[in-house]
């Protein structure tokens, strides 16, 4: 369960994130919507601890993560993260990538990362580096890194962005069949109201960094 | 003018000019290098003993300096903002201080030493303390390359990792990986300036390759020779310039202007913690030592002013010297940096003939000078202060146009189509390209200026009579062992480098508010 109570950001003179409160229940699927630079994207990275909340407070898995005084590192939270340009690591091949959040013996890893690589479509591709991908590989293979540890809770900032129609339906489908096996709950954000709806998301709309509605 | 390549014309004649200043004073010795069979193979047991010292020191230079640039770098990456700024900068400004004028640091460092340990002879002598002198003088360029480096890395890739290991993990696997390619080139560069350096390595009694090539020349003034003996040389400087190109040339830089590589503060480990300080402390202690160093040597301040008064007309050649120098650098780097059209990258003749720059030693470069310009109808040019400023231009030219390649080749492709779509490419490259590449073109002649302040090895063969330079006047007074007035002439010297990169900072910012 994620939980934000209350929490606000500014950069300067602009307020990025104002008093903001959404919950997103166990296994539930949460979209937030919204136009481009409304908050969205800050609201996820205070939730995955990139960035620090300058009020309110997040909770996951009904523990503090982010309060006044308190940041629990990004890494601690549980969380996977797929972000709207991929940000794959481009030293490494897609299996590195895929592997790198994955701890224990390497026999171990190597079997989580193939099995996740033939999830998202990408059998055969491990080797490759991701300068060699088309942009819809590069989404899956962001898509199988995030899930790779098998986190609890799956943060999505518009990961369909400048893809085409086709492989956006087709990303569209593993994403709604990874998150349901995964069993992880999802919050995503998205400007596209169908994006939201094609996942069975419950919305919460956002607008000039408050909840709107 | 090629409609896919319309400002091909500008691009041609800065690589001209770039032709004419660094290659031809290399090229017009060829002809009498060649026909100098018994010089080419002139590599004695002596001369290869002097080339082992030269590699040896410059492998210590180029590990000493990776690995503290590094550490600085990835320190200065995760600490406070205006901490970092003010340590970076203090390790920095040591870039003003001319590299002889460390080595006399350092044996001031070593004498005080010696008497306050009560030892008969100092401690900082021979190889080691020539390759700390050095170290010191070439780690502010180590620095800069790599934090040019490090600030390319997309901050993203971080977020993208800190969300599924700890930030050690991070900063190992992502951020250090992908910052190494500069952290080496800056190494390998300040290796590159260790091989030709004549000057430091002389000043603590260390014979080597370069010292060998100037004082042939001295004293025979044959320049043919003075190339043909220089082959080994070159050959190693080569070596490392391959080197260093090849990881310069895979530095990406994706990263958002303005965003910092960690978002929140990164939480590490104890070793970690402990590594990236004690890096960060060696660059900016190395640096501040340095400084104490000269100011004690200076004092009291009364003295000081007087060596300072009679170095005056040095010191203002070195500055004129220095600013000419970096004006023609940075008109000719705009130039031959420039792409040559919206979907074309720079030119790589500016890479080949900045390898060749790097690798020609300097006393090379001043034969080359000499043979070019000691004739009747260049008599006038011969004769002046202005040979000062080809000698440097000749050696560091090149590093303006490489800012400004780098430059250029971050430039949005879509843009520049913009701008030749609804203007001539002239008006194009006024309005669009030029201003883009302005900040880059200045910070390269900011670099050549404080090279050329501190250039000796082709400086001490073109000097005119009657004129000379504040480093020449520094390398011959700590020959005679005033190391005091030494250290008077280069912290002025110093000073008006801080306040000209400084003025030059004020400058660009209030440009860039514009």
């Amino acid at each position: 369960m994620i939980e934000v109570r209350g929490v606000s950001k500014r950069y300067g003179p602009v307020l990025a994130v104002d008093s903001f409160d959404v919950t997103v229940p166990a296994t539930a699927r949460v979209a937030v919507l919204g136009a481009s630079g409304c908050g969205k994207t800050t609201l996820l990275r205070m939730i995955a601890g990139l960035d620090v909340p300058d009020a309110g407070t997040v909770r996951i898995g009904g523990a503090d993560a982010s309060a006044p005084g308190l940041c629990i590192p990004p890494h601690a939270r549980g969380i996977g993260f797929v972000f709207q340009d991929a940000a794959l690591f481009p030293h490494m091949s897609v299996a590195a990538n895929v592997g790198y959040g994955v701890t224990g013996p390497k026999a171990q890893v190597r079997a989580r990362v193939l099995e996740l690589l033939s999830l998202v479509g990408l059998e055969g591709l491990g080797a490759r580096y991701p300068a060699e991908l088309s942009g819809g590989q590069r989404r899956r293979a962001a898509l199988a890194r995030a899930l790779a540890p098998g986190p609890a809770r799956l943060l999505m900032d518009e990961p369909l962005t400048n893809l085409d129609s086709s492989s956006r339906d087709a990303l569209l489908q593993t994403i709604d069949a990874l998150a349901a096996a995964s069993g992880a709950s999802l919050l995503y954000v998205t400007h596209d109201r169908g994006e939201a709806l094609a996942l069975g998301c419950d919305v919460v709309e956002m607008r000039d960094g408050r909840r709107a509605g | 003018m090629s409609a896919r390549e319309p400002w091909r014309a500008a691009g041609a004649l800065g690589i001209a000019a770039l032709l004419v200043l660094c290659v031809l004073p290399v090229v017009v010795l060829l002809p009498a290098a060649i026909s100098d069979p018994a010089a080419l193979a002139a590599l004695s047991a002596r001369r290869l003993g002097l080339l082992a010292t030269s590699v040896r020191l410059a492998t210590i230079v180029f590990v000493a300096d990776t690995l503290v640039a590094a550490l600085a770098v990835l320190w200065a990456q995760s600490a406070r903002p205006r901490r970092a700024l003010l340590v970076v900068a203090i390790a920095l400004a040591a870039a003003f201080v001319p590299p002889v004028a460390h080595a006399a640091a350092w044996a001031a460092v070593g004498e005080g030493l010696r008497v306050a340990l009560g030892l008969s002879v100092t401690p900082l002598a021979g190889l080691p303390a020539a390759a700390l002198a050095q170290s010191t003088a070439f780690l502010p360029l180590a620095i800069a390359v790599g934090l040019a480096g490090a600030a390319a890395v997309d901050p993203t890739l971080l977020d993208a990792a800190r969300v599924q290991r700890a930030d050690g993990a991070a900063l190992r696997r992502v951020l250090l990986p992908l910052a190494l390619p500069a952290l080496l080139a800056g190494g390998a560069i300040a290796a590159l300036l260790s091989l030709g350096d004549e000057a430091v390595p002389s000043a603590f009694g260390v014979s080597t390759f370069a010292m060998e090539l100037f004082s042939s020349y001295a004293a025979d003034g044959r320049a043919g020779a003075t190339l043909a003996l220089a082959w080994p040389l070159a050959l190693v400087a080569t070596l490392v310039a391959l080197a260093c190109a090849v990881p310069l040339s895979r530095v990406s830089d994706h990263a958002p202007r303005g965003r910092r590589a960690w978002s929140a503060p990164p939480v590490f480990g104890t070793w970690t913690r402990v590594a990236l300080s004690s890096g960060a402390a060696l660059a900016a202690t190395g640096s501040a030592a340095v400084f104490a160093a000269l100011v004690v040597g200076a004092w009291p301040p009364a003295a000081a002013v007087r060596a300072v008064a009679d170095a005056g007309p040095d010191i203002a050649v070195s500055c004129a010297v220095a600013a000419a120098s970096a004006v023609v650098a940075c008109v000719v780097g705009l130039l031959a940096g420039s792409p040559r059209g919206p979907a074309s990258g720079p030119s790589r003749w500016v890479w080949g003939i900045a390898l060749l720059a790097a690798v020609v030693p300097a006393p090379v470069v001043g034969a080359g000078l000499v043979a070019l310009y000691d004739n009747a109808w260049t008599a006038s040019v011969y004769d002046s202060p202005a040979m000062l400023a080809l000698a440097a231009l000749a050696r560091f030219a090149p590093l303006a146009a490489i800012a400004v390649s780098v430059s250029a080749s971050h430039l949005g492709r879509g843009a520049l189509e913009a701008s030749v779509v609804s203007s001539p490419p002239a008006h194009a490259y006024r309005r669009v390209v030029a201003p883009q590449l302005l900040a880059s073109a200045a910070a390269g002649g900011l670099l050549v200026a404080a090279f050329s302040a501190g250039e000796l090895g082709a400086t001490l063969m073109v000097l005119p009579p009657g004129t000379s330079t504040a480093v020449v006047r520094a390398f011959n007074l700590l020959h005679y062992g005033a190391s005091e007035e030494v250290a008077a002439i280069a912290l002025a010297v110093a000073a008006i480098g801080v306040a000209a990169a400084l003025a030059s900072w004020a400058l660009g910012r209030r440009m860039w508010a514009r």
